[in-house]
This record gives structure tokens, C-alpha cells and sequence, in this order.
């Protein structure tokens, strides 16, 4: 199967990269000096924090970390319950993404470490280091208990082995962590960067894309690339290439806007069930809580009156922080609709009152 | 005259000689059965009134006594003859055919020589809740069948254990290979071994044990019995732990397992022991109005049941506080009263729980209504984990209510106490949560709904993670793969208008 257009034209080296050259030219200048400090890479999806991760991975090993293979390895919790997680490695690295393993990342973050730690690289040449890296994705949505965990084996392995977390938000890593790592941002690029390496990339694959369409789709991305990338091949895909064409909008969006239709159509129990199904399905899908949350608030707000706004986004914001809380999330989704629900029905009712 | 002394400290280290003082010996090993507690008073065996030990009177002296079902004596009877056998050269051929007849049936049975005499290893596990008289039964046959007893306690000597010295495992060990040297006061042969104290160290690891099940299978003569108590929580579930089913096929342990004691069995028990305390009317009083509470509130624990006789038969306490059941649709009429001090733990299952949770029982009283339940009785006897009943009741609860500004409510305090149940480390938090979570949902049902529903489990959300690229897409993103590839790798939502 070829590749995505996305992983085609992805930047390997740090001297390629289409946007932020000073940030890469002192990130070379980082990986030039000997001590390399554990990195903390954040910024919005699709800016390319992955990219730049594996740019500095090729710059600290050479080639040898572009051949990848994948691993599934099992890691046993205290309570004698096995947890497999994918991993992707090469001789230099591992990536994990350690909320795959849910209430159990813990666990999973400390052993693997310890096991990557334990093994020193060996036949140190020229340009090899003597550590290996640990790449953790998501690192925001570890539990406070792996943070605590990891904080405490960042030291401890410091010396065969460095870290690079990733992250989209800095806000739910605890500052212990924060403080023991080199934080990089990588803000989103602008709407002219994301058209230019558009254009660059139909020009290599001999597209002819009108500059109206690719204006609009990087309008319509909100600054990630990923996704502009994405559905400009989507839309090549279809051999519809008009300038005033739709742009494909995916399709728990549109689910999402469904259940909300769902909601303000008619407030019943049988109804809260089936909106408890669709959020079922959203969450099983792996689509991020919080987004699930946002889109269906953003759809409800445009369906409902504007008197009782202000009181629909004070619930909202009640329940998205206990959401952000925990980790049962359907628990307090369900409750805020069933709120939505009565504040919608009661203030039809107080409309019909005046009649 | 010596000798008489050093012989007594002796029995004292090795345990019962069985001949010399045997109505002693026998008092005391079998005090423990019924009542642990009180085995430091009988020990100093005094024939006072005031020392009179209300156990020792009542205890079980002969199998006839026993109140167990007979065939379940009979089936354990039956496999310590098997085991011990008649005289090893005449049954040598009889086992090798008994041997085969079950290899047939498809029981498996280690057979083994040793010193030219084969010997059946069996070690039996029996099972039971507490009180349904395991220990009791099994020396009552040993002294049947005039077997001797050596019973295994759990050393109590722990400084010395953690300064130095073997651990309580290795001293378990040493038990069984120290059991084939014959007792020095007994000229009996035939012995058994009773574990009933499990050592801490090995219920904590069970894969200890099993090595010392692998020694110990090969290194015994003699019949070997596991007496494990049923349990609730998983931490001390000794025969779940213990003894899985690869273990039991492994070393050929049969299992016996003991039911709590029959209503009819237990009253049969408690008249024996009045008839028994007729002889000593200057101590007890005879209680004969309170069997039918003792019996229903021992729920078929013997020894439950004989404390509340104890209690009830002292010549102070003369009427027992009563507490009157709350009838069930049953037996509405003939439910007996129980007696308010000395109930038994009782334990809810999860669906009987939930179930009381979702269909809350209301009594009107001058125009407000109260909950026609011990709320405090009733989240005690929950036995399942307090986030995963919440959970449950999430799932659940729907169904159960006819209103929507109900539902708000409950839908908010659900909300509001799987936020406590995040504090997962401290525990006491937890039980509150699940009061908030079990009152909120049994007061906020003002309008019930009555009807039969399917109880449905949690819902596992369980992430897709079928990608073996190398750069993984992330979730939002993945609708357009499915467009580019025109695959349905990954989950596709139904968006039919």
C-alpha cells in the first residue's frame, strides 16, 4: 500500500523543515552538544511535534532509528493482570503511548523504562550515544499516580536513558515533571505555511489544485497541518478538485451533531438512552472525551435559546471539569445532557406559559 | 517419678500421647474445634462450678453426635478408609483395583511404591463456610477409626522469626517431612494431617505453596487434609488461591465440601446440648422459648449457634433483646425473631443489592415518606467493590425511573460520586461515594417504575488500537483515511438522516 501523503512528505531531518528553522537550528544546535536533557515537546494537534521528535532522534543516532518495527509487549501489574501495549522501536528508541493501558499506564511506564534502562548500548562508536530514548506520547493523559511514578524514574535511569515526552497541553503534567525536562513548543504553523507546503506537496505529485481550494482548506483546519494534509488528498481522492466544492467533514462530527439533534428533539428517558449509545460508541471509536464534549456543546448551544445559554455553559463547564477528573467520562456526559434536557423542556414549557 | 514429669513436658512439645492420658489429651485437642476462645480455660481442665466450660459439656463426643448430614460423614469416612486402608498387604491388590476402577471413572489417584508397599497418596481439601463443623467432623472420625491427629499451628514465635531463622514457610515444610517419624507416646501407625492455619506468608504467595505441595506430595506417608474456610473477599480466598483446579488434578486432592448446617440439623444439636446442660441446673437456666431465633439467626453456623445458647443460658441474662424481622414475602408468618446482639454478618449478592437500590421501599408517615430500609445495614452488606456497584447502578438506573426531572438529580449525584470515587486511595471516601451514589438513587426515585429489567454489566470501552503504521493517526483523523484508502479499516459511524 503507498503511503499517505502525510507520511510521504513528512520532514526527516531537522535542516528540511518547512517551518519554525530557528527553533530546529537550535535544536541541532541541543543534539551537537553531549548532554542531551530530557525533553518535554508540546503544542496543538497536527503542528508536528511527532516530526521534530523523530528529526531529533535521526540527528542523536543517524539512519539506524528510521528502521522501525513494531512490538507488542506485555507487562505484569501488581495484581497479577497482564496489560499488552504496542510498542514502536528501532536499536535507539521505543515509543509507547502509555494510555493505552488505561489505570495501568503506571505500571507500564516504570517497567519499560526499567527494562530499556537496565540494558547499557554497547560498542559505543563515533556518533552512537550511551543512552537510549524513551518517546511517551500523550503524556497528559497519564494519571497523576504514573506522573509521580515517572518523576522519580527520570533520575534514577538518567544515566543510560533520556525521555522525550509529548504532549498537546502542558496543563495536566504535574510541575515536577515539568521542571525536570527542556519544555519545546511547537506552536501550529499559519494559514500562509500550511498553503505553501500544500502547493509544495500537489507540485511533487503533479496535482493541479486551484489556490482558492487550498486557501479554503487551510482556513478550515484550524492550523493543523495533519488534517489540511489529509483532506487535500481526500479531496484528490474523490477527483473532485473545484474550487467551491465541500469540504468532507468527518464523520463523528457529523454523529455528534446528530445526538444533539437527538436531544433538543425530544426529552424522554428512551432518548437518554440512545444518546448513552451514541457516546458509547464516540468514546469506543477513541475520539478524545473532551473533543466529543466540546462538538456536542457547540452543537447544542446553536440549537437553543438564547436566554438559557449562559446556564447551559455553566452545567457544561461543571461537568467537563469532573470529566477531566476522573476517568468514568460517560458518567458526567450523561449527566450534563439529562441537565441539558430539563433546562431545555422547562424553558419551552415557560415559552407555551405566555401563550 | 521423673520420668512421669519429663513425659509430661515431652507432651507438651510433640504433641498427644494418646494412651496415658487420654481423656486430657482428647478434651484439648477437641475444645478447639467448637470453640477456640475458650480453649485457654479448659486447658486448665478445673472441675469447679465456676470453671465449668459450657463448651466442653456440649461438644460432640461421638460421630452419632455430629450434627453434619450423615452422608456427608459418610463420604468422609469413606475416603479416609480408602486412604488409610486396612493392612497394607492385604489391600495391595484391593487398591491397585480400586486404583484402576478410577483411573476408568476417570478420577486420577498417584499411585506409588515405596519400600515395596504401595501408597495411595490422597490429600483431601475440605471446604465449607464457617461453622458448618469441617474440623469437628474430621477428628471425631480420626478418633473412630482410632487414627492419630497431628494438626499444624502457625508459630507465634515471630521475633525470632525476623532476626533470624527459617520463616514460617520453611517451618510448614519442616511439618510435613518431621511427620513421618512416628509420635513416641503412640503406638498407633496410622496418622493424619490436618492444616487449617495456613501460614501468612504462603496465602499471600500462593506459588510458594505450590512448591510446597510438590515436596510435600513426594515426601509424606501419611494422608494429608487442607480444612479451608469459604470467603467472600478475594484476598482470603484460601481454596480459590490455594487450590485451583491444575493443583487439585496435580496431587490427586479430593474435595469435600460442607454446607452451612440444616435448620432441622441445628435444632436437633441445640436440644442435644440442653438435654446435656440439664445435668448442671445450679449454672445454666434452660432457655427453651429461644431455639427457633438462635437457629435463625445463626444462619446455620454451628458455633454461632452455640455461643447464642451460651449466652442465652447464663443464669443473668434472661431475656435476650429480640429484634423482629422485617417479613419477607415467603415465610411471612412463622419467621422467628432473631437475637439483636448476636446476628451473623449477613452478605448481600450484587443482584439482590442492586436491586434494593433500584426499587427503594417507601413507607408513608403522617403525609412525608421515609425509606423503608437500614441504610446502614444495607451499604455494609454490599460485597462488591464500591466503584464497580456504582458502576453498576450507572448502567442500571435508567430503567428504573419514570421521570426526567428525577433522573436530573440522580443523573447529577452519580455524577457527583464517581468524582469521589477517583480518590481511590483512601478508602473511607470511598464508602462515602457509594452512599452518596446508593441514597441519591433511592430518594430521587419518586416515580418508580415496576417492571422486570434486564441488569446489564458496565460497559467496557475498550480503544481501537489496530494500527501498525508507523506514525499513528490520531482518532479524529481517522475518517479520512477511510476516505483516501476507501477502506473501512476503523470504526464507521452511522449517519443516516
Amino acid at each position: 500500500m503507498s503511503l499517505l501523503w502525510v507520511d510521504k512528505y513528512r520532514p526527516k531531518d531537522l535542516s528540511t523543515l518547512d517551518y519554525h528553522t530557528q527553533q530546529a537550528q537550535e535544536l541541532k544546535n541541543l543534539v551537537e552538544h553531549g548532554d542531551f536533557p530530557h525533553l518535554l515537546v508540546y503544542g496543538p494537534s497536527g503542528a508536528g511535534k511527532k516530526t521534530r521528535i523523530m528529526c531529533i532522534l535521526k540527528e542523536l543516532f543517524g539512519t539506524g532509528v528510521e528502521r522501525l518495527k513494531s512490538e507488542n509487549i506485555t507487562v505484569t501489574t501488581p495484581s497479577n493482570k497482564k496489560v499488552e501495549i504496542m510498542t514502536i522501536n528501532s536499536n535507539y528508541h521505543i515509543e509507547i503511548n502509555p494510555s493505552d493501558a488505561g489505570i495501568y499506564d503506571r505500571v507500564v511506564v516504570m517497567d519499560l523504562i526499567k527494562k530499556i534502562a537496565q540494558s547499557q548500548q554497547i560498542a559505543i562508536t563515533n556518533n552512537q550515544r550511551e543512552f537510549k530514548v524513551v518517546v511517551l506520547t500523550e503524556v497528559d493523559n497519564l494519571t497523576k499516580d504514573a506522573q509521580h511514578a515517572l518523576r522519580r524514574t527520570m533520575e534514577k535511569y538518567s544515566r543510560n536513558c533520556r525521555l522525550i515526552l509529548c504532549a498537546t497541553s502542558l496543563s495536566p503534567i504535574i510541575p515536577a515533571i515539568q521542571s525536570r525536562c527542556l519544555p519545546i513548543r511547537v506552536p501550529a504553523p499559519t494559514i500562509e505555511e500550511i498553503s505553501t507546503i500544500i502547493s509544495k506537496i500537489c507540485k511533487k505529485e503533479d496535482t493541479a489544485i486551484p489556490a482558492t481550494l487550498i486557501e479554503k482548506i487551510s482556513k478550515s483546519v484550524n492550523g493543523n497541518l495533519r488534517r489540511a494534509i489529509l483532506i487535500c488528498e481526500a479531496c484528490k481522492v474523490e477527483n473532485n478538485l473545484q474550487p467551491n466544492r465541500e469540504l468532507p467533514e468527518p464523520d463523528w462530527k457529523v454523529f455528534i451533531k446528530q445526538t444533539a439533534t437527538i436531544i433538543t428533539h425530544r426529552q424522554s428517558i428512551e432518548n437518554i438512552m440512545v444518546v448513552r449509545e451514541h457516546l458509547y460508541e464516540l468514546l469506543a471509536s477513541g475520539i478524545p472525551p473532551e473533543i466529543i464534549f466540546k462538538e456536542l456543546i457547540t452543537a447544542l448551544v446553536l440549537k437553543c435559546d438564547k436566554q438559557i445559554i449562559p446556564q447551559v455553559l455553566q452545567e457544561a463547564s461543571t461537568y467537563e471539569y469532573r470529566m477531566w477528573q476522573g476517568n468514568k467520562h460517560i458518567v458526567h456526559m450523561e449527566a450534563f445532557v439529562v441537565k441539558f434536557m430539563c433546562l431545555y423542556q422547562r424553558h419551552l414549557k415557560d415559552l407555551l406559559k405566555d401563550f | 517419678m521423673k520420668k512421669l514429669t519429663t513425659n509430661k513436658w515431652k507432651s507438651f512439645e510433640f504433641g498427644p500421647p494418646e494412651k496415658d492420658t487420654k481423656e486430657n489429651q482428647s478434651t484439648t485437642r477437641k475444645l478447639k474445634n467448637l470453640q477456640p476462645k475458650k480453649s485457654l480455660k479448659s486447658v486448665k481442665g478445673s472441675k469447679t462450678n465456676n470453671n465449668l466450660d459450657f463448651h466442653k459439656i456440649i461438644e460432640p463426643k461421638v460421630v452419632s453426635d455430629l450434627i453434619i448430614h450423615p452422608k456427608k460423614v459418610q463420604e468422609l469416612e469413606g475416603w479416609l478408609n480408602t486412604v488409610l486402608g486396612g493392612s497394607k498387604k492385604e489391600t495391595h491388590k484391593k487398591i491397585r483395583d480400586e486404583y484402576q476402577d478410577r483411573v476408568k471413572k476417570g478420577e486420577s489417584v498417584a499411585l506409588k511404591y515405596r519400600n515395596g508397599f504401595p501408597i495411595i497418596e490422597i490429600k483431601a481439601q475440605t471446604t465449607g463456610p464457617t461453622g458448618s463443623g469441617k474440623t469437628s467432623t474430621v477428628r471425631l472420625l480420626c478418633k473412630q477409626l482410632n487414627v492419630d491427629v497431628t494438626e499444624w499451628t502457625n508459630p507465634v514465635d515471630l521475633d525470632y522469626e525476623i532476626i533470624r531463622g527459617p520463616g514460617q514457610a520453611a517451618k510448614f515444610l519442616e511439618f510435613f517431612s518431621d511427620s513421618k517419624y512416628p509420635s513416641l507416646f503412640s503406638t498407633n501407625k496410622k496418622k493424619v494431617l490436618i492444616v487449617k492455619d495456613f501460614p501468612n506468608a504462603i496465602v499471600r504467595n500462593p506459588d510458594e505453596f505450590f512448591s510446597i505441595l510438590e515436596d510435600v506430595h513426594f515426601q509424606t506417608t501419611h494422608p494429608v487434609i487442607f480444612i479451608c474456610t469459604d470467603s467472600n473477599s478475594n484476598e482470603t480466598n484460601l481454596q480459590r488461591n490455594l487450590f485451583p483446579e491444575e493443583v487439585l488434578l496435580k496431587y490427586s486432592i479430593s474435595n469435600i465440601t460442607f454446607n452451612s448446617c440444616a435448620p432441622t440439623l441445628l435444632k436437633k444439636g441445640l436440644k442435644r446440648a440442653l438435654e446435656l446442660l440439664q445435668a448442671y441446673p445450679d449454672t445454666f437456666t434452660l432457655p427453651l422459648n429461644i431455639i427457633e431465633s438462635i437457629i435463625a439467626s445463626s444462619m446455620g453456623d454451628i458455633r454461632c449457634a452455640m455461643n447464642q445458647l451460651y449466652l442465652a443460658s447464663i443464669h443473668a441474662e434472661t431475656n435476650l433483646p429480640l429484634i423482629k424481622i422485617i417479613g419477607s414475602k415467603r415465610k411471612k408468618n412463622d419467621q422467628p425473631n432473631t437475637i439483636k446482639h448476636m446476628r451473623r454478618d449477613e452478605t448481600l449478592g450484587l443482584f439482590h443489592g442492586l436491586g434494593r437500590v433500584l426499587n427503594p421501599k417507601k413507607i408513608e408517615q403522617n403525609g412525608t415518606w421515609r425509606l423503608n430500609c437500614d441504610m446502614q445495614k444495607l451499604v455494609d452488606e454490599f460485597t462488591i467493590q464500591p466503584a464497580k456497584f456504582a458502576s453498576f447502578l450507572f448502567e442500571n438506573y435508567l430503567k428504573y425511573f419514570g421521570d426526567l426531572e428525577d433522573i436530573e438529580q440522580a443523573a447529577e449525584i452519580l455524577s457527583f460520586s464517581h468524582k469521589l470515587l477517583e480518590n481511590w486511595d483512601s478508602g473511607e471516601t470511598l464508602t462515602i461515594a457509594l452512599w452518596i451514589a446508593v441514597l441519591g438513587l433511592m430518594v430521587c426515585n419518586q416515580h418508580k417504575v415496576s417492571r422486570w429489567n434486564q441488569i446489564k454489566g458496565p460497559k467496557k470501552i475498550e480503544k481501537e488500537v489496530c494500527d501498525n503504521d508507523v506514525f499513528r493517526l490520531h482518532p479524529s483523523d481517522r475518517y479520512y483515511y477511510n476516505l483516501i484508502t476507501k477502506s473501512d479499516k476503523y470504526h464507521k459511524f452511522k449517519c443516516g438522516t
